[in-house]
This record gives C-alpha cells, sequence and structure tokens, in this order.
C-alpha cells in the first residue's frame, strides 16, 4: 500500500527533501525515511531512477564530489526545480484540503 | 574492492551485467557502490558482523534485477530475457513477481512468455511494466498453425491458486520452457518434450483465450 501512496508523489518528496540543500542518493533517501517516521521505506535502488529523471527534466542537477575519499554524487535544486516544488506544494495541499472536506468529521476513522 | 565486502563485489557485478542496455551505467553502479558501502559502514558501527552488513544492505537496496528493471523502465525499454537454453535466474526471479503472465507465438521456432511486475516507485501514472521471455515452440505437428492464427493471450496469476501452489515451486533455473499451439489453445509445458511427451515435470499450462488459466499434471 506504501508503495502504492508513493507512487506519483515520489517527484514531490524528493524536491522537498532536496530544498534542505544538496545531499548524496544516500542522503536523500535516509531522509526521506526519517520525515516520514518510517513510512516511505522502499528498495533504496528504486529511487535512484527518480533522482535521474528529475535531472533529465532540469529539476535537479547533480556533480561528482569527493567526500572522506569516496566518490560521491551530489544533488541539487536547480531554479526550475524550486519553481516546480513551490507549485506542487500548492496542488498538494489544495488537494488535500479538498479530500478532508469531503471526509469531514470522519478523522478518527469510524 | 576490498576483498573482505564479496558480497557487496558480487552484486555489483551483477548490477553491472543487468544494466547493459542503461547508458549511465557506470554512473548507476558508482552511486549504488557509495550507498552501499554507506549502508554497510552504519550496519557495523551497530554491531553487525561484515557479511550481516553486507546482507542488510543489499536487501534494502533491492535486487540488483529490480533496480535494473526500474531503470530500463525509465527508458521505456522492457526485459527480454533469452530462455531457450534455460530458465536464467533474474528471468525466474521475475516470474515471482509477477501479477500477469501471456503467452505469444513469434514464428515457427519461438514463442514469448510475457509477464507484467508491479513497479514499487516510478512517479508515472502507469503502474507496471512489462517484460518477455523468448522460449522454444514446440508443436505435435510442425509448424501448425501461424502467428495469425494464435492471439496472445494473457491470465492473472496473482491470486490464481493453481500458478501460486503447483506451477511457481515447479519452476528454477535452468529449466527448459516450450510453447505448445494445440487444438486452438497454447500451452507452456515446464520441463523439455521428446518424441510428444513431456520428459521430468509433467506440468503443462493452458491458455484458452478468454478463460482462465488451467494446469494439469
Amino acid at each position: 500500500m506504501r508503495g502504492e501512496v508513493l507512487r506519483g508523489h515520489i517527484d514531490l518528496l524528493l524536491l522537498a527533501v532536496i530544498a534542505n540543500g544538496a545531499a548524496h542518493g544516500y542522503a536523500i533517501i535516509e531522509a526521506l525515511r526519517q520525515r516520514s517516521f518510517g513510512y516511505f521505506d522502499l528498495p533504496e535502488g528504486t529511487i535512484y531512477p527518480a533522482l535521474y529523471r528529475l535531472e533529465q527534466g532540469g529539476l535537479l542537477q547533480s556533480c561528482w564530489t569527493v567526500d572522506a575519499g569516496r566518490r560521491r554524487r551530489l544533488y541539487s535544486l536547480t531554479p526550475a526545480g524550486q519553481d516546480a516544488l513551490q507549485e506542487r506544494r500548492r496542488e498538494w495541499r489544495a488537494f488535500t484540503a479538498s479530500v478532508g472536506t469531503v471526509l469531514g468529521g470522519d478523522s478518527d476513522g469510524a | 574492492m576490498e576483498p573482505d565486502l564479496p558480497l557487496l563485489e558480487a552484486y555489483l557485478g551483477a548490477l553491472h551485467a543487468e544494466l547493459a542496455a542503461e547508458p549511465l551505467r557506470e554512473r548507476v553502479v558508482s552511486e549504488a557502490e557509495d550507498h552501499l558501502r554507506e549502508t554497510i559502514a552504519q550496519r557495523l558501527a551497530a554491531g553487525a558482523s561484515r557479511t550481516e552488513a553486507q546482507q542488510q544492505a543489499i536487501e534494502r537496496f533491492g535486487s540488483a534485477p529490480t533496480v535494473a528493471a526500474a531503470f530500463l523502465r525509465l527508458r521505456g525499454q522492457p526485459r527480454v530475457f533469452d530462455a531457450r537454453r534455460g530458465l536464467p535466474e533474474p528471468a525466474l526471479e521475475e516470474l515471482r513477481q509477477a501479477t500477469r503472465v501471456g503467452l505469444a507465438i513469434k514464428d515457427g521456432a519461438t514463442a514469448v512468455l510475457g509477464y507484467w511486475v508491479p513497479e514499487p516507485v516510478t512517479g508515472r501514472p502507469a503502474d507496471e511494466r512489462f517484460g518477455a521471455i523468448i522460449v522454444r515452440r514446440r508443436d505435435w505437428r510442425p509448424n501448425l498453425g501461424t502467428t495469425a492464427e494464435f492471439e496472445p493471450v494473457h491470465v492473472e496469476v496473482a491470486r490464481d491458486k493453481r500458478w501460486q501452489r503447483f506451477i511457481l515451486p515447479e519452476l528454477h533455473t535452468g529449466m527448459q520452457l516450450q510453447v505448445e499451439s494445440w487444438s486452438g489453445q497454447l500451452r507452456l509445458w515446464l520441463g523439455p518434450i521428446s518424441g510428444g511427451l513431456a520428459q521430468g515435470t509433467q506440468i503443462h499450462l493452458v491458455f484458452p483465450p478468454g478463460r482462465h488459466l488451467r494446469s494439469r499434471r
């Protein structure tokens, strides 16, 4: 179910994580897990294609760095990525507000 | 690569091989290595043995076929396996995850076993990816039936008890799969067929168009 929930929202989530600062793949995925309190716990290797797709779409940029003798790829938002993040945040908040309105006071799921 | 991380080394080799069609293969493998080394270091710090740390890191990252499939999906390329000389292990792993399988005649000598696997993370509306396994075609009368006579058919196997209980456990690496067209149906045989009789495992799947999967022993 969590994979189903994540599907379609992975771009927004990754952009939001990387907006906090440039990071390498491991740190991005770890932040995604920690900030969701473990809810988004997926095969880590399958997140990388999403990073590549965002980079190809001009929303991310990346470069090689050397950290403690280890070669790492560092990802950061482009200006287009920052714009996309703002736009998608607005869309998401409008969507969740609408869903909340429809669901009404049934907040406990009873 | 340190010789004391043999599981990591084997995994990266497998991933490199799986990504043969990926134009950024070297970068992908390099990033995977960095990621896995980071995870291994974390596990070691938490008290895991070197073997446990490697196993846990690889398990979290996802199998080489799973990761490679996610990249192929990104490129819009289906995975294709040639199983005419036996079922390769990555193809078997794919079949274990399949929710649907299908059969189609390709030509007089070959057929295709197609499968659909749920995609864990794509960011795209499509929720499944397709792969194909090339297998031998074998008919009781050579060249009986052309491609046009046999429409491709597929069946839902995710909830099919016969597939789950009797077919999947029988599949193994190196197994020969053959497709037979007979009486308007397509049949997938597990195990070699010789002289009109199945050798070894006496199971075949019947793919009658528009009907459910049937299996026989």
